[in-house]
């Protein structure tokens, strides 16, 4: 390696261990002054990971995933200058994957609806499911559970369990209004809790 | 909301077991990247030049 070289990777080391110290917010302001590939760089390693599990889940396709996550980084990436700081960066890139997920379900899907439709109503949808129950399933049932459940449903719930987003910022991404989200979201813990119940019937005989 | 519910542990579970995309997204990213900001550059830099190109062929003599 040469000098040159070695100077350069010292530097960019530093910038580097500087630059994660810093929130989110903090990067998309220098990166509007600056355009400092490095602060991107950061954001990425940073929600990476976070971005791909969602498509992951989403998409049930990890090569899919895979795709879908370089173009919702490059989508990131042209958009960013256009960031509301008052927003927080994490919803805003939670936002823009369950958009491009979901857009990508419905092309696939093409006629199928993607939420769980009228028919699909459990004879009991009027007796209310707690939070509670649907969040005290264990993980790793959880996770069969979500896999069996419909795209959209898993998106709702997703949305609101993991990534703490409100009725009114999951009706603004859908598109929907907040009180077909909270039928959406009501139809979704049902469907949870069937599923488990089918899934993991030894448990309730 | 409980703060660490089942569904952000089953997400830390997941990002435990892999905390970043696969590096194949990295370089796709990065070279995608590279491209827009190279065509950036050249339009920044070739655009202005080119439009005082087209205005001195159509006659005119400003050249701020």
């Amino acid at each position: 390696m040469s000098l040159f070289r070695f100077i350069q990777f010292f530097l960019e080391r530093l910038q580097l261990s500087r630059i994660e110290t810093m929130t989110d917010n903090q990067i998309v302001a220098e990166y509007r002054e600056t355009f400092d590939p490095l602060l991107y760089k950061v954001i990425y390693k940073r929600y990476s990971g976070k971005v791909y599990h969602k498509c992951v889940a989403m998409l049930k396709n990890t090569d899919e995933a895979m795709d879908a996550t370089q173009d919702i980084f490059i989508k990131l990436y042209t958009k960013i200058a256009d960031f509301e700081e008052r927003a927080k960066l994490s919803t805003w890139i939670y936002r823009v994957t369950y958009n491009y997920c979901i857009d990508l379900l419905r092309k696939r899907k093409k006629e199928d609806k993607l939420f769980s439709s009228e028919t699909e109503i459990p004879d009991d949808i009027e007796d209310e499911i707690e939070d509670r129950e649907i969040l005290e399933i264990e993980v790793k049932k959880l996770k069969v559970v979500l896999d069996k459940i419909p795209e959209g449903d898993k998106a709702v719930l997703m949305m609101k369990y993991q990534d703490d987003m409100s009725i009114k910022e999951i009706a603004e991404i859908l598109n929907k209004t907040e009180s077909s989200i909270k039928m959406k979201l009501k139809r979704a813990r049902h469907k949870t809790q069937r599923v488990y119940k089918e899934t993991f019937k030894d448990l309730y005989t | 909301m409980a703060d660490n519910n089942n569904f952000k542990q089953l997400l830390f579970q997941e990002l435990q077991e892999m905390p970043e995309a696969p590096g194949q997204v990295e370089n796709g990213v990065d070279g995608s990247i590279g491209f827009i900001s190279h065509i950036g550059k050249f339009i920044e830099l070739y655009i202005p030049k080119f439009i005082d190109a087209i205005t001195a062929f159509l006659g005119s003599n400003d050249r701020n």
